[in-house]
């Protein structure tokens, strides 16, 4: 009887050994995802995946030692995990929405000066045009006086 | 007596086994799959679920003790925090449009 016992508490240790290779394997894979990760809400989930498996690691640990305080670490530790998702995806959520807000007023600002610099060419050249005008009025006057000149003179002789 | 144990060992080890299973699968998918989102899927369910049944597991080969309850704990509390992260990393990323271009427009 107490050599079954036995059997099964070394049988309880490979398991847990093996379980918590596995997991530290799983643990290092999850890091290279996060450092693979393209975006950010990519790195928040492997990280979150991180979190998790420390979790499982610190439970199986407390098992395997008879020690219950580890499983108060485990608590505390998720809800610190929770939290940390909560403020990163909070936090980068307003600095995006920063970002927006002043790539819109730089660009309505390029509008409106590209706007008036096209007021102010048109003016010119309507202003230009109408210099042109009036000379050319004023060109065809003079023609016309010299003409009425010469046809004084004529009429004149 | 002895019997009684090895039934106890063997139901908890299928349990922390399948949790680990569950946690495989979760890893080979983050790798293989390549848009942010099913990415997410696949891993807020691989936490959510594995944790659940490997603590389960853990909570059988403990027995009846203070351990267990706190291990319970910590298994109610994962299944209500893990889909909410899951769900707020999910609004980031169709409010930040990172993979607009590659994989179409996200719907808001």
């Amino acid at each position: 009887m107490s050599s079954g016992i036995q059997a099964l508490e070394t049988t309880y240790h490979f398991l847990f050994v093996g379980v918590l290779i596995v997991l530290g394997i799983m643990l290092f894979l999850c890091l290279i995802r996060a450092c693979m990760g393209p975006t950010v809400a990519d790195r928040l989930v492997s990280v979150n995946m991180m979190g998790t498996m420390v979790m499982t690691i610190m439970a199986i640990l407390a098992v395997m030692m008879n020690e219950s305080y580890l499983v108060d670490i485990c608590i505390i530790y998720a809800m610190i995990s929770f939290l940390a998702v909560i403020v990163l995806s909070k936090v980068i959520m307003g600095v995006h929405k920063e970002d927006e807000k002043m790539s819109e007023e730089q660009h309505t600002k390029g509008v409106q000066a590209a706007q008036t610099e096209k007021e102010q060419i048109i003016e010119k050249q309507s202003k230009e045009i109408q210099i042109e005008e009036t000379k050319k009025i004023e060109e065809t006057q003079t023609v016309k006086i010299e003409l009425e000149e010469k046809n004084h003179a004529e009429e004149e002789h | 007596m002895g019997i009684l144990l090895w039934i106890r060992f063997i139901l908890g080890t299928l349990f922390l086994l399948a949790g680990m299973v569950l946690f495989v699968v979760e890893i080979i998918s983050v790798f293989k799959l390549d848009y942010v989102l099913n990415r997410m899927h696949a891993a807020a369910t691989g936490d959510t679920s594995g944790i659940g049944l490997s603590l389960i597991g853990l909570m059988i080969l403990n027995g009846f003790n203070l351990i267990t309850l706190k291990l319970l704990l910590v298994v109610v509390f994962l299944w209500f925090s893990s889909p909410v992260s899951s769900h707020l990393i999910a609004k980031l990323e169709v409010a930040t449009h990172e993979g607009e271009d590659k994989y179409g427009k996200v719907e808001k």
